[in-house]
């Protein structure tokens, strides 16, 4: 009842709002009704933190975007969205929910994983050993649901920082839960290319660990059991582009997702940290 | 989608009023037209422009666009002006022979899909 009551607020304040203004040219600017859409060929990888899951080998990244008047789709999200000012914008957002990626089966195996001795030797440098119960692999377990999420996001924008806040809510009644983020970004330019160093907090509600890490009395009887706790995830990432021509854009970025005990007590967890990385070249179709 | 740069591009112009046509010091011109709506943000507006002023006393004056010389008459009491010109939001004056600006007025191009912030940043999925 209350998440309807917050929905009535934010379209009774979404009523009062400006229309969209116009975007400034420090910002990263849309045509509106203009579907975008960039490939990027590379190598990289997102680690997997969970005992039996797979990397996702990163070769080719899409990055879509379209955006009408009002509604918007980027990247798997969609959503409307309001400008309350010249620097806030107030938005109504969809998406699935991506923990169950970490339990997914990428492309049927590891063929495409990179073990090179530079990534086994910085993963050895700075993981953790996890003392705990006994490790459960994620094919010992049931299946994870695939959740879908609706959310409300602020964000602010300034010259070359930006901010975004998102609370989201599961929609699908699947883990009855939360989970919310505060994002701060910074970009600037140089003569080997366009940097963005962004930093983020990100918060997770004890019945979304819980349904997606917890171990209950619906597995098996001699498997460990934990109950979630709510869990903070501090982000660090590292973009850079460097344009080419019109349409090709060289590409790298580095992301850093710390995971504090609320993830690491779990028996199916088995590394405090989710790296992301990636260098390529992106050609941009539309 | 990517179609749709193959379809010619349409412009739209907003005709200026005829009356009343802006005066200063004596002096007044009719400019039309002086908003021109295009089908995308920075694209350059393609349409004919036309003016006419007149003044009380006869004048040496010339037309600029920003500050490009158009056309220029010497002591002249009216003058007309017509040309088909690529323009983006820019000023048109028309000045004295010491470059003095007698009268201004402001041309704009507007779109009809304004650019608008990206809400989500770049490869942010992943």
């Amino acid at each position: 009842m209350r998440y309807w009551l917050l929905l009535i607020c934010v379209f009774s304040i979404a009523t009062l709002a400006d229309e969209a203004s116009a975007c400034p040219e420090s910002g990263q600017c849309v045509q509106e009704q203009q579907l975008y859409l960039n490939l990027a060929l590379g190598v990289g990888q997102r680690s997997n933190p969970l005992n039996g899951g797979e990397k996702l080998p990163l070769i080719l990244l899409p990055d879509v975007y379209y955006y009408s008047n009002q509604w918007f789709f980027d990247n798997g999200k969609l959503g409307t969205s309001w400008d309350l000012s010249q620097d806030w914008t107030l938005s109504l957002v969809g998406q699935l929910n991506a923990e169950k990626g970490y339990f997914q089966k990428w492309f049927g195996g590891s063929a495409f994983q990179f073990n090179s001795g530079f990534n086994q030797g910085f993963n050895s440098s700075i993981s953790t050993v996890r003392v705990g119960p006994q490790p459960i692999s994620i094919h010992e377990i049931s299946k994870r649901p695939t959740a879908f999420d609706v959310g409300l996001q602020l964000n602010w924008f300034a010259t070359n920082w930006y901010m975004q806040t998102i609370v989201w809510q599961d929609a699908s009644n699947t883990y009855k839960g939360q989970h919310a983020s505060v994002r701060l970004s910074r970009s600037w330019e140089t003569d080997i290319g366009n940097w963005q160093l962004a930093t983020a907090l990100l918060w997770k509600s004890a019945k979304l660990i819980d349904t997606y890490y917890g171990i209950d009395n619906n597995e098996a009887f001699y498997l460990p059991r934990y109950n979630g706790r709510p869990s903070w995830q501090p982000e660090l990432r590292l973009d850079w582009q460097k344009p080419l021509t019109e349409r090709v854009t060289l590409l790298a970025f580095f992301r850093y997702l710390h995971l504090d005990d609320a993830m690491t007590d779990s028996p199916l967890v088995r590394s405090d940290k989710v790296t992301t990385w990636f260098f390529g070249v992106s050609y941009r179709l539309y | 989608m990517r179609c749709l740069w193959l379809f010619p591009v349409f412009l739209f112009t907003v005709a200026a009023q005829t009356t009343p046509v802006d005066c200063d010091a004596g002096v007044c011109w009719d400019v039309s037209p002086q908003i021109c709506i295009t089908e995308q943000q920075d694209q350059q507006c393609n349409t004919q422009l036309q003016l006419h002023w007149v003044s009380k006393l006869p004048l040496d004056t010339c037309l600029y666009i920003a500050e490009q010389q158009l056309q220029c008459w010497q002591n002249s009491t009216e003058g007309r002006w017509q040309q088909a010109l690529s323009w983006q939001s820019s000023m048109l004056t028309l000045r004295s022979a010491d470059n003095t600006v007698l009268l201004r007025t402001e041309l704009q191009v507007m779109s009809r899909k304004p650019a608008r912030r990206r809400l989500s940043s770049p490869w942010s999925i992943f």
